[in-house]
């Protein structure tokens, strides 16, 4: 049975398009036939991101409104199998989107994949509902700041209402995956802590990602940070996954790592 | 030149000013006891019951109207010159433009108590909310309490006609008495509100400091038409 996963946040720039390609890269790391789906039309980043910007000819817009078959606007991931990603469109706007076109998207890509992840828009607007509404679970993204948890929380509550779910009287499962964490502000109450963050959100913690330049680096280059697998935050991103899949995994990169008398005496010579 | 000076010079001029005036709240409208207390009051400090000004104000009063001649000519027997009064009642009013003094409107408009007339008509069963409620939801309970089972976030707002009772954290809004029943309560389990409000009297905390340690439970509540937070 498939899982349709938004990765949500409310607030722009937190790092959900980065998030969903390092989410999706895992799963299908872990073997899973995964898609993911960029709703934020008109400003389309995902494809950036996974490095398969020069290989988007036709966009979900184009499959909705029946311009191009699903399996013409596919991307095929090339360093993974079963990894796939359907772009938006940049030439148009959200309006352009319908619910009924998504859901019969969302429904063929039902019959061919294991995991459906769609990544939202920022904001509260109709490509944002749009990406949630169809979903079974959602991740949403935040930074450890007072303004993205409280979008976050917004958008909590708009899994909790504006879904086809939430519509039907079931539940979104919903957990927090906190991004750009950096221990040592936590530390000096310059950022809010994980617990602090879960407590006003009240869902629980999929995973924490440090604030590290392995991110911004990979992003650039168009890998998703998971595969760079010596990085803080690529690991972060696995944990995040495995525990997304059920494994127990203790929380990494949340606790300052002291440093020893050495190291702090030599630190800046290395 | 100098008379000109004088054609042009008008005969008075208005002047806006602070001054402090002391006030006379009286809490009874028996003279007897006023003068009691009054000249017991004299002999402590003569010096100020001295052809001093004074304010009468009937506030504290439940009285609709009280013998205000008799209530001057003790204060003038004492020393004090009352020079007008501060009240809400129609005739005490009446009576202070009767004797030349003159009418202060009150500090505190006791305006809520009307209001409560219009609540409603029959409280209905208290409506229960289990979660959080999250920034950008409302919840109202009409004619009803309302118990939330879970925190109120901050953006969110909780309102009912009668009472607010959050079992988590209340880091949002809450209003209860939303159609002016003066008895209604806000409660909490932790209190870090941006606002809360009863029967149309609110407070804002803007500053980030509450009333109470954060981590006690608050009851908010009106007394004398002012929110107490305990």
């Amino acid at each position: 049975m498939a899982r349709v996963v938004v990765v949500t946040s409310g607030k722009g720039g937190v790092g959900k398009t980065t998030s969903c390609a390092s989410i999706g890269t895992a799963l299908a790391m872990h073997g899973y036939r995964t898609v993911l789906i960029d709703f934020d039309v008109g400003l389309r980043n995902l494809d950036l991101v996974m490095g398969c910007e020069r290989r988007v000819v036709y966009d979900l817009i184009n499959v909705t409104t029946g311009e191009a078959k699903l399996s013409q606007a596919l991307i095929k991931d090339k360093r993974l199998d079963g990894l796939y990603m359907l772009p938006a469109s940049q030439t148009r706007d959200k309006d352009a989107l319908t619910y009924e076109g998504v859901g019969e998207v969302i429904d063929a890509l039902k019959e061919e994949f294991d995991f459906i992840i769609c990544d939202s828009p920022a904001g509260i607007e109709r490509g944002a509902i749009l990406a949630m509404y169809y979903a079974d679970e959602a991740i949403v993204v935040s930074n450890p700041e007072v303004s993205s948890v409280r979008d976050s929380d917004r958008i909590i509550g708009l899994l909790d209402s504006k879904t086809r779910r939430a519509e039907n009287g079931e539940t979104v499962k919903t957990q927090l995956l906190i991004t750009r964490y950096d221990p040592e502000r936590v530390e000096h109450s310059d950022m809010m802590s994980m617990q602090d963050i879960e407590e006003i959100l009240a869902i629980p913690v999929v995973g924490v990602i440090p604030e590290s330049p392995a991110v911004l680096r990979a992003s650039n280059q168009g890998i998703p940070v998971v595969h760079d697998a010596p990085s803080d935050a690529g690991q972060a991103y696995s944990d995040t996954v495995a525990r997304f899949l059920g494994e127990e995994k203790p929380m990494r990169f949340v606790e300052l790592e002291r440093k020893g008398l050495f190291s702090r005496m030599f630190g800046g010579r290395r | 030149m100098r008379s000109d000076y004088s054609e042009q010079q008008s005969a008075l001029q208005f002047k806006g000013g602070n001054l402090t005036i002391t006030t006379l709240e009286l809490l009874t409208p028996d003279c007897v006891q006023i003068e009691q207390e009054l000249s017991r009051q004299t002999q402590k400090a003569p010096a100020f019951f001295c052809q001093t000004p004074v304010l009468l104000s009937f506030e504290q009063l439940e009285e609709m109207s009280v013998a205000l001649e008799m209530v001057v000519d003790v204060c003038k027997r004492n020393g004090l010159i009352p020079i007008g009064v501060r009240c809400s009642q129609d005739m005490i009013k009446k009576s202070a433009w009767a004797l030349g003094l003159g009418w202060f409107p009150p500090l505190t408009e006791h305006r809520l108590k009307e209001v409560k007339k219009t609540s409603c008509p029959q409280r209905l069963p208290t409506r229960f909310v289990k979660g959080t409620v999250r920034s950008g939801q409302q919840i109202y309970a009409s004619c009803a309490d309302l118990v939330v089972i879970g925190s109120v976030n901050e953006g969110a707002e909780v309102i009912a006609d009668g009472n607010v009772q959050v079992w988590g954290v209340l880091r949002g809004r809450a209003i209860a008495g939303a159609q002016g029943d003066v008895e209604a309560r806000v409660l909490c389990r932790q209190f870090s509100a941006e606002l809360v409000s009863v029967a149309g009297v609110f407070q804002v905390f803007d500053t980030g400091e509450f009333p109470a340690a954060n981590d006690l439970p608050v009851e908010v509540r009106l007394e004398n038409d002012r929110l107490v937070l305990i």
